[in-house]
This record gives structure tokens, sequence and C-alpha cells, in this order.
């Protein structure tokens, strides 16, 4: 069986903001099916790799392909098509506080309808079957008409992870989803991405910044230190030297 | 200190804007006899029967509405494109922004007039065409200050500009939008009471043809009917504003909102268009524009004084009650709410009824228009003062309180210092709403450029009025111009 192309493929990126290196030269490639899970320090450049993924940001320099599209030199109907192809779960959920969780879960399915939306109505029965059954699956059906401000932060998250299973999207991206939630809800919205991960064949990228939860989750720890990639290991190799050195002093 | 010069100069501009003025106007000041006479000429109020009064009324609100809605619509349409369109057509909206605000909505009124005849329709476009621009700059404003999460998660889900607009930040600014629209509903319904003057419909026609024929009665008593209106309007606003509009009675209030607007259209008569003659040929009435004689110059500096002057008058009573009308401030809680009830009263009294009765007192001319805006603006900035004095960091006044300072030396110490950059901007926001009253009550007789306006309307030199046109136009935006240039220095 010939080797699959890889589904991201980062090339000598390199991202300044101003004079700061954010991204240092680097290089990834990510298959089908992996989960990957990037650890780092703050300002370790994690949401910036993940960032440049989703074609949210541009590199400074490099090659950058996802999903056989070649990010760099896409026009921005290339990268809203790609996007679509997308989810992204973000630290701080970035939910529309007014709207009710589903409808916030069928804004997920914007990418791929054409003219803006004003109102759950204005969705197709389609859609909103979709994210009623994404909500269902996140564990939040009783909670679907409620405001997503009224709800707790890892119900928040959770919503939020249901508006991304609407995109039906093919690389699930995580940034620190589960900094802002207390122990348990962390725990809850972790195994929720793991079983959906498994499930849908997915390819995640993940970043946290524990070391315990990250060998349980991925398949493949990404060490990142001042923007350069540090270690690249199947969890099966993990050892603690190399992820105390990710964390450590610096040199 | 480039804050504290600010202040010295606009005060030593307004006090003599104030000595010229009066000077002018030399003995002729009517004073206190004068005062007594009137008053007893206009008493007993004589009320119109409640079917006149209310039909009155109707017109008025219809008017109002639709002019709001107007701007709510143009200027919504407008805010989007400058912050959601690309750099042209931002760029172009924002210009276009603020030139509409710039534009005088009486000499819109009158150019309208020309156009489609008395009636509804030129109150209609002329205040909704100018409040566009103010509408739409807030508008621009909430937008850009909506939490940009939701915005940027839409962008990752693959969604366009206009789509993640109407799902990410509509929501968010909703209730801003509808604030704003309810504050500019109570600005346009006082300018629709002036605009009756030109030969709109509604209250401020039914007052002026009572005065024109002297009925001093009348006359207050529809001026009584237009300060009620105007409370009661301003009290029901500023209740939504607060408390917003509960969930479970949204969906009535939007039923209620489009049949209000369709009763609107009937009621105010804007169908009713007299399409005067040949267009093409009425345009080249108002081309090319020319001063006909007149001394435009100097009755615009008469105008521009009396803006200056009513805004230094205002002033000297706003900024000592609006400090304590500041919670902050107060010495005790009977002071605040006696000073806010106060400010609040003063506020809710339209320009045109302080208008006419200080026309009445002291005779036609600028002093009136002045006496009027200054009253007027004490109202407002005392509010302003208030407001953004709540609002100031309480570290420096605390400081000076634990080393035993009184609370006389606090404030001047450190609550007036700090307060300085905001009176600054405060101030130049009045003067700018001044310069637009003055020139509307020139109409109503307060002299300036408004008297001339009148005059051309009335002589039907529509070359005259494009003349006024644009020299409002200019005075109005390098106001506007220096005062944003202003305030971002002194911050």
């Amino acid at each position: 069986m010939a080797a699959e192309s890889p589904v991201v493929s980062l090339r000598a990126v390199t991202k300044m903001f101003g004079s700061a290196r954010a991204l240092d030269e680097v290089e990834l490639e990510v298959r089908r099916g992996e989960v990957v899970v990037l650890l780092g320090r703050s300002g370790a450049g994690k949401s910036t790799l993940l960032r440049h993924v989703a074609g949210l940001q541009q590199a400074t320099s490099g090659g950058l392909t996802v999903l056989g599209t070649e990010v760099s030199t896409a026009r921005e109907r290339e990268l809203r098509r790609l996007r679509r192809r997308i989810g992204f779960v973000f630290q701080g959920f970035q939910l529309v506080g007014r709207l009710s969780a589903l409808e916030n879960a069928c804004s997920g399915a914007l990418g791929r309808l054409a003219g803006p939306r004003l109102g759950l109505a204005t969705y197709p029965r389609a859609v909103r079957r979709l994210a009623a059954e994404q909500l269902d699956r996140v564990g939040l059906s009783a909670q679907a008409y409620q405001r997503a401000d009224t709800l707790s932060g890892g119900e928040q998250q959770r919503v939020a992870i249901a508006r991304a299973l609407v995109q039906q999207p093919q690389i699930l991206l995580a940034d620190e989803p589960v900094a802002a939630l207390d122990p348990s809800s962390a725990t809850t919205v972790l195994e929720l991405l793991r079983g959906i991960a498994r499930e849908e064949q997915l390819t995640v990228i993940c970043s946290l910044h524990q070391v315990a939860p990250a060998l349980s989750f991925a398949t493949r720890v990404v060490g990142l230190r001042s923007g350069r990639v540090f270690s690249d290991q199947q969890v099966s190799e993990v050892d603690e030297e190399t992820l105390a050195r990710v964390y450590g002093a610096a040199e | 200190m480039r804050a504290r010069f600010a202040l010295i100069a606009l005060a030593a501009l307004g006090f003599w804007a104030l000595a010229d003025l009066t000077l002018k106007a030399g003995p002729s000041l009517g004073g206190i006899g004068q005062a007594g006479g009137f008053l007893r000429r206009a008493w007993p109020l004589d009320f119109p029967p409640l079917g006149e009064i209310l039909t009155q009324v109707g017109r008025t609100m219809a008017v109002v509405l639709l002019a709001t809605l107007v701007s709510v619509l143009l200027g919504g349409a407008l805010a989007v494109a400058a912050t959601v369109g690309r750099r042209f057509t931002a760029g172009a909206s924002r210009v276009a922004l603020t030139a509409a605000r710039a534009l005088p909505d009486v000499v819109l009124a009158v150019i309208f007039i020309r156009f489609f005849g008395l009636g509804a329709l030129p109150a209609v476009l002329a205040m909704g065409l100018h409040s566009a621009g103010m509408v739409g700059r807030l508008y621009a404003a909430a937008v850009e200050q909506a939490d940009r999460g939701p915005q940027e998660a839409l962008r990752a889900v693959g969604a366009g500009r206009i789509q993640t607009f109407c799902t990410a930040v509509l929501p968010q600014v909703a209730p801003s939008f509808l604030s704003i629209a309810l504050y500019r509903l109570d600005i346009n319904l006082r300018i629709s009471a002036i605009l009756g003057y030109v030969g709109s419909t509604g209250i401020g026609t039914e007052l002026a043809m009572a005065f024109g024929r002297l009925d001093y009665q009348r006359g207050m008593a529809w001026a009584v009917v237009l300060f009620v209106l105007c409370a009661l309007t301003e009290i029901s606003s500023g209740a939504i504003r607060r408390h917003g509009i509960p969930a479970r009675l949204c969906k009535v209030v939007a039923v209620g909102g489009v049949l209000a607007v369709g009763w609107a259209i009937v009621a105010s008569g804007v169908l009713e268009v007299d399409l005067a003659g040949n267009w093409l040929e009425t345009l080249t009435l108002f081309w090319p524009p020319t001063t006909a004689g007149a001394e435009l110059g100097t009755a615009l500096l008469t105008t521009v004084q009396v803006a200056l002057a009513a805004t230094a008058l205002g002033a000297l009573v706003a900024v000592p009650l609006g400090s304590v009308a500041a919670s902050n401030v107060a010495p005790n809680r009977f002071v605040y709410f006696v000073s806010r009830a106060v400010v609040l009263i003063v506020r809710s009294i339209p320009e045109l009824v302080l208008a006419v009765l200080f026309l009445l007192i002291a005779g036609p001319g600028p002093v009136a228009a002045t006496l009027a805006l200054a009253v007027g603006a004490s109202g407002l900035l005392g509010k302003l003062v208030a407001d953004s004095t709540e609002q100031l960091p309480p570290s420096p006044a605390l400081a000076l309180r634990s080393v035993g300072a009184s609370r006389l030396q606090t404030f001047f110490g450190a609550t007036f210092r700090q307060g300085v950059p905001d009176l600054v901007s405060n101030l130049l926001y009045q003067l700018d709403s001044n310069l637009r009253a003055a020139t509307l009550l020139g109409i109503v007789g307060g002299g300036g450029i408004g008297l001339y306006l009148l005059q051309a309307m009335r002589t039907r030199e529509y070359a005259v009025v494009t003349m006024i046109l644009l020299l409002l136009f200019a005075v109005v935006l390098s106001l506007e111009l220096l005062a944003t240039r202003l305030v971002r220095r002194i911050r």
C-alpha cells in the first residue's frame, strides 16, 4: 500500500510578529487519523501554529499544505473553502452569547450555506436536525434552547464542539480547549474529544499544556519551544526527560 | 496641560462672543417688564380640542418615526459597509457618514420642499439624511466594540463577511442599535417641531401659525403639548434603553413596530407628494450658488457666536450642577437626587419651547437664541459632566482624602483636574450641537444665518439656499475635524 500523502504539512514555516519570531522554521507532517497533541509553555507558538493550519493567519515565509490546498498562495475564496473542512475549538469558546445553543451549533453550517442567516428558523431543516443531533452527542439536548451565555464553561465548550461537528470537518483543531475549565469539566471535554476523534476517524491537532491528559489523549506528542519543534514522538515512545525539557528552563 | 489650554481658549471665545452679541443688541433688550406683559397675554392657555391635539401629536410622531427609520436603514447600511467592507468600500462609507452629519437638516428641508411641496416628506427626508450620519457613526462604533471571538470562530467555520456579521455581530449589537435609534428619535422629535416653521406638518406648524397671528394663548398651549410629548417620549425611550425589551415581548414589539411604520406612512401623509413641475428646471434654480448681496458672512458669524456664547453660558451652570450630580462628588444623597432631577427636567424641555419663551421675553434676535440654547446646554452638558465624572478613577481623590484634604480641596485638587479632558470633549460636542441648533433657531426668530435661510425661501432665491448649505456644511465639517483632532491630542 502506497503511503498516503500527509493531511497537513508545514515546510520551514516562519511567522514574525514585528521582530519577534513566533514560529521558527517549523517542519511538521500530520497523517490522516493521527491525534497530535502540541505541548509547550505559553508563548511557545502552539496557538500561532494552529491558526496557520486553519488559514486564519498567513506565514511570513515557508510552505503550508492543508488537505491538498497550498495555504500560503491561496486566495480568500479557496481559504474559505478550506476552513469549511476544518473544525476549530477555541480556548475561550467564542460562542455568540445572545443566541441559543442550537443556533450556535447551526452556525457551523454557514460555510456551506449561501447567504446570511437571521434566526434559527432561517437555517434549513436538515441543518437544524444535524445540529440537534450533535448537541445530543455532546450531552446538551436539554439545553438546546438556552442562551449560550447562560451555560457553564464546560457546557459552552461542548456547544463549541457541536458547532465544529456540524461543519462535518476532516480535521479538528483545538487550541487549549480545556485551559479555561475546572478539572472535572476539563476531563469531560477531553474524553468527548477523544471519543469523537475515534468514531469519526478525524485527524486532530490539539494544543494542551498539561502532560497527563495529553498522554492519555494523543497518538503523537509534539513539543514546541520558542517557536521551534523541540521534540516529536509517538505516544508509546514519550519519555519524561524529553517532556521535562519541553517545559524546562531556557538553555 | 493641552487640555487646560483648550478649555481656557474655549471660555475666552465664548465670552468674547457673548460680549459682542449683547453689545450689538444694545439697550433694545426687553427685560422683566416685557416678560410680565407676555405672561399676561399668554394666560390663560387656550388648548385646542382633544381630537385636534391627538391628530397633531399623531402626525408629529409619524414624521419622527419615519425619519428615524430612514436614518436607521441608511445609517445602518453605511455602518455595516464601513466596518465589514473591504478597504475602499469602508473608506467611502466613512466619508459619507461624516458628510451626512455635516448636512444641515433645515436647509435640506427647504430644498426638499421645493421638490416635493409642503408636507411630511421633505421633513422625513431631511431629518433622515442628516441623522443617518450620527446613527451610522454610533452603529459603527458599536460594531467595532463587539466581541471579536465569535467573529473569528465563524471565519474559521468558513463563513463569509456578511454571514459572519449577521450571525456573530448583529445579535451582540442589537440592544445598542435599538437604544441608539431611540436616542435619535428623541432628538428628531425636537427638530421636527422646529421644521414646522419651514412648512412641515404637526405641532411645530400649529405653534408657528398661532404665534404668527399673535395668538399667544394658543401658541403657548401648543408649546406645553410639545413639552409633555417630548418628556413622555424621553421617559419611555429611556426606560426601554435601560431595561431592554423582555424576550417574551420581542415578537409583540416586532409586530407592533411594523404596524406602527405602516400607520406612520398613512398618518404622516408622506405619500401626498406634490411633484411640483420639472425637476431639471428646479435643479437649475439652485445653481450657481450666490449670496445675492446678502451679508451671509456676518450672519454666519452671528450664528457661530450664538453657539459659542450659549456653550460658555451653559457650561457656567452645567459644570457645578453636573459635578454635584455625580455620585462620587455629591456631598449627600439629597443633593445628588435634586441635581439629577434638575438636569433631567431641563434636558427634556425642547429647544423650540425655550426659544419661543426667550424670543417673547427678550425680543427677537441672537440674544434670545443664546439664552434659549444656554438653558438647553446646561441640561445636556450637566448630564454629560455628571456621567463622565462618575467614570473617573477614584484613586487620586482617595489619596487626597487620606492626607486630610476637605471635600472641596479634593474636588479641585483631584476630581476636577482629572475631568478636564472629558470636559473639553463634552464642550466640543455641545458646541457642535449648539451650532446646528443656532441655525434652526434663526428660523424661529433668533437671527443669524437661519434668518437669511427663511428669507431666501420666502423670496424663492434658491441659489442663496445652496450658498447657505455650502457655508454651513463647511463650518460644521471644519468644527468636526478640529474637534476630532483636539480630542485625540488632549487624551
